[in-house]
This record gives structure tokens, C-alpha cells and sequence, in this order.
């Protein structure tokens, strides 16, 4: 625990001075969201979001880790005496934390730029999107340390997060979609079903294999 | 050597069937001889992906390069053959259902995977030595989230109704018919063997190179 506490507090230490990834992926965001309504994607709303965190997610996770390999911090961190895993559940977090900031502000140009009111049921869109979140960063931290060495990991991360995510982005701009529309979380139960069982199965796989991925 | 050659010649008599033996189906007309490539194109290309799946969890388990040779190999043919079935799949629904492409949810999976094993095999050729165990890893969970790209196209359906002429059990074969899909089955299985066969042999070369030139 106390390793776990030290990993996350390290991330975040240098996320607070270096301020890399967070605007970066903010920036992006806006300009993915605006270029969508001014092309006229307004009427796709929920789909533009969902593409809109998805790209974002994907710059920023594919440097999360490869600033770790600056001066070969991440061998470090493997040969520390702590599992491993740790490793993935400090950064895993750090990178949520991250993400939802970059969402509160993606969310706030949303309601402008497409004209999106609250819903009834604002707890039903939060939950869509905290499981969302969740899925994409548990996936791209894992992809992230995976592509770490890779000579082309920019293009590489992408590639391989946005194939993987396809039932998660179903599911989440579908559920968007219908929340938005005014209907409850009943009428989203099979969504939330492909959304937590995407979360389950992308926190659990890293536990048994993120040890493969770093180990040298 | 026998191997390459038997399947060759299964192919060519598979199909001289297909085209000229197998009787023309009443509902769907000529299209439907493509039915005798795509699915065993099909049937290919998934036998090979559970095979890379299978090899890529005992490469991380034993640590034994062969699993890794097995996985990489079976993984390229796979793509070989599921590139197939996403060429012939819109030539046939065309005339039969009237468009190339619905978000179905088999038609939806076999994209998905196609894009899963290009990611696959651009990190194998990208990432060098280090790229092995990477790859085995997205094998893995690529393989395990098949069932949830299943899963999730089966809420798009109903954004998207089927044509009438999709059923989703597939045509009811009279025996002649099922025969000759029969007899391409196994000719594509042993061209998948026999591809296997060679990649392997090649992957095996590839390493015992650089191991001499290592010493």
C-alpha cells in the first residue's frame, strides 16, 4: 500500500511540474470536439465525445510511460522490491486522475459546442462515463507500458487501443446517446453490462500479465 | 513436401466443385458458390487465431521461443485468411443483400479482429526482440475480447435491421451441397497446415542465424 501511495504520488509530482500530458491531451480534445460541430457532427453528439476521449486518451497514455525509460527509471522501478503490478495500479490511477481533468474541461466545451442540456438522470451519465474512463485507461495503461520501447509508439498506441475499445465505445455512445435523450438507467442496462464487464476483464488481465510486459 | 502439394490439389478439386459440380441454389442463384471460399476462409482463419492465442499463452508461461515462432506464424496466416473473408463477405452480400456491408455482429467481430492482428503485427515488426512478449500479451487479450465485440455489435442491430434475406443460422445445405463445402473445408485447413508448415521452418531459420551470428 505504502508503494502504491509512493508510485501515484511520484506520478502525479510529475504531472503537477512538467505538465505534459494533461494539456496536451485538453488541447486536443477541444480541437477534436470543435472541428466535429463546425463540420457538423452535432447530430452525433455522443459518438463525437466518446471518438473525442478515445484519441485524447491515446496521446497522452502512449507518454506516460516512455518518460519512465528517460533515464531508465522503469528497469528501477521493476527491480524494486514491490510487485509489479503495483507498478500498473499507481500509474493506472494517476492516469485516471489525469483523464477525468482533461474530461471535465472536454465535457464543459461539449455542452456548448453541441448544445447538450443536462440530463434527467445525470447520475446515469455519470456512471456511463466513470466506467468508460475507467475501461479506456485500464487498457491504455497496460498498451501504454507495452509500447514504451517501441520506435513508433505514437502511432502504435492508437492502433492498438482503438480496435480494442470498439465494444466500449459502442456500448458508452449508446448509452450516451439514450441518457442524453432523457431515458434512465434502466433503459441503459445492457450498455453498463458491456461497459463493466470491458472494465472487469481490462483491470483484471494486467494483474497476471503487465509482469510480462516490463519484466526484462 | 507431400503436405504442400496435397493441399494445392484439395484446393484446385475444392474449387472445380464449388464452380461446376455443386448445384446452383435456388433462392440465391450463381453468388452463392463463394459461400465454398468465404467460409472456409472463415473456419481458417479462426482455427488459426485460437492457435496463436493458445501459443502465445505458453510462450509466457514456459518462456520457449518455439510458442513464440507457432504464435507469429499462425498469426500471419490467420490475417492471410480473414483478409479473404473480408473481401469475398461484401462481394457476396451485394447482390444477395443488397449491400456491401452491415454492422452485424459477425461481420462487425471479423473487422475488429482484422485490425486487432494488424496491430499485432506491426508491434512484431517494430518492436524487435523485445516485441515478442508485447505481442503474445496483445494476442491475449485481443483473443479474450472477442466476446465482448460480439457482445456490444448485438446492440447495434437494432440501429441497423438486417435485411430480410440474412439469416443468421446460415442457408439449410442439402447433403450435395454440404459435401463439397465439406471437401474445401478441409482443403483450406491443410492449406493452413501447410502454410504453417513453411512459415515455421523460415521463423526457425531466422533464429538459428541470429544465433550464430550472436556467438
Amino acid at each position: 500500500m505504502r508503494a502504491l501511495l509512493a508510485i501515484l504520488r511520484k506520478d502525479l509530482t510529475i504531472e503537477g511540474r512538467a505538465r505534459e500530458l494533461a494539456p496536451s491531451m485538453a488541447v486536443l480534445a477541444l480541437l477534436l470536439l470543435t472541428a466535429g460541430s463546425a463540420s457538423g457532427m452535432v447530430n452525433a453528439a455522443p459518438a463525437m465525445l466518446w471518438i473525442t476521449l478515445l484519441v485524447a486518451a491515446s496521446l497522452g497514455l502512449a507518454r506516460s510511460f516512455h518518460q519512465e525509460l528517460d533515464q531508465d527509471q522503469l528497469s528501477a522501478l521493476v527491480l524494486a522490491p514491490i510487485n509489479p503490478v503495483l507498478i500498473y495500479v499507481g500509474k493506472g490511477i494517476a492516469n485516471l486522475l489525469v483523464m477525468i481533468a482533461v474530461e471535465g474541461v472536454t465535457l464543459f466545451a461539449f455542452t456548448i459546442l453541441y448544445n447538450v442540456g443536462v440530463p434527467r438522470e445525470p447520475g446515469a451519465l455519470a456512471l456511463v462515463l466513470l466506467l468508460g474512463t475507467a475501461g479506456i485507461v485500464m487498457l491504455g495503461t497496460l498498451l501504454g507500458a507495452m509500447v514504451a520501447v517501441a520506435r513508433t509508439r505514437e502511432v502504435l498506441l492508437p492502433v492498438l487501443l482503438l480496435p480494442l475499445a470498439v465494444p466500449l465505445l459502442v456500448a458508452a455512445v449508446r448509452a450516451t446517446e439514450k441518457v442524453l435523450a432523457g431515458q434512465g438507467i434502466a433503459a441503459v442496462s445492457s450498455e453498463v453490462g458491456v461497459l463493466a464487464s470491458f472494465a472487469l476483464l481490462f483491470g483484471a488481465a494486467p494483474v497476471v500479465l503487465f509482469e510480462f510486459v516490463v519484466r526484462e | 513436401m507431400i503436405l504442400p502439394v496435397l493441399a494445392a490439389l484439395l484446393v484446385a478439386t475444392g474449387v472445380f466443385l464449388a464452380l461446376r459440380v455443386a448445384p446452383v441454389e435456388a433462392f440465391q442463384g450463381e453468388p452463392y458458390r463463394i459461400l465454398y471460399i468465404h467460409v472456409p476462409s472463415v473456419v481458417a482463419s479462426y482455427v488459426a487465431f485460437t492457435v496463436t492465442f493458445v501459443a502465445s499463452v505458453l510462450y509466457l508461461w514456459k518462456r520457449e521461443r518455439r510458442f513464440d515462432r507457432v504464435a507469429y506464424a499462425s498469426a500471419e496466416i490467420g490475417q492471410v485468411f480473414l483478409t479473404m473473408v473480408l473481401l469475398t463477405g461484401p462481394i457476396w452480400g451485394k447482390p444477395v443483400w443488397g449491400t456491401w456491408w452491415t454492422w452485424d455482429a459477425r461481420l462487425t467481430t471479423a473487422l475488429i479482429l482484422w485490425f486487432i492482428f494488424a496491430g499485432y503485427l506491426m508491434v512484431r515488426a517494430w518492436s524487435g526482440a523485445q516485441g515478442t512478449r508485447t505481442a503474445a500479451v496483445i494476442a491475449i487479450i485481443g483473443f479474450l475480447d472477442i466476446p465482448l465485440i460480439h457482445w456490444s455489435a448485438r446492440l447495434l442491430r437494432t440501429l441497423h435491421p438486417r435485411p430480410a434475406v440474412f439469416r443468421p443460422e446460415g442457408p439449410d445445405l442439402p447433403s450435395s451441397m454440404l459435401m463439397i463445402l465439406m471437401v474445401n473445408m478441409a482443403a483450406f485447413l491443410l492449406m493452413y497446415l501447410a502454410l504453417l508448415r513453411v512459415r515455421l521452418g523460415q521463423e526457425r531459420l531466422r533464429d538459428r542465424l541470429l544465433e550464430e551470428r550472436a556467438l
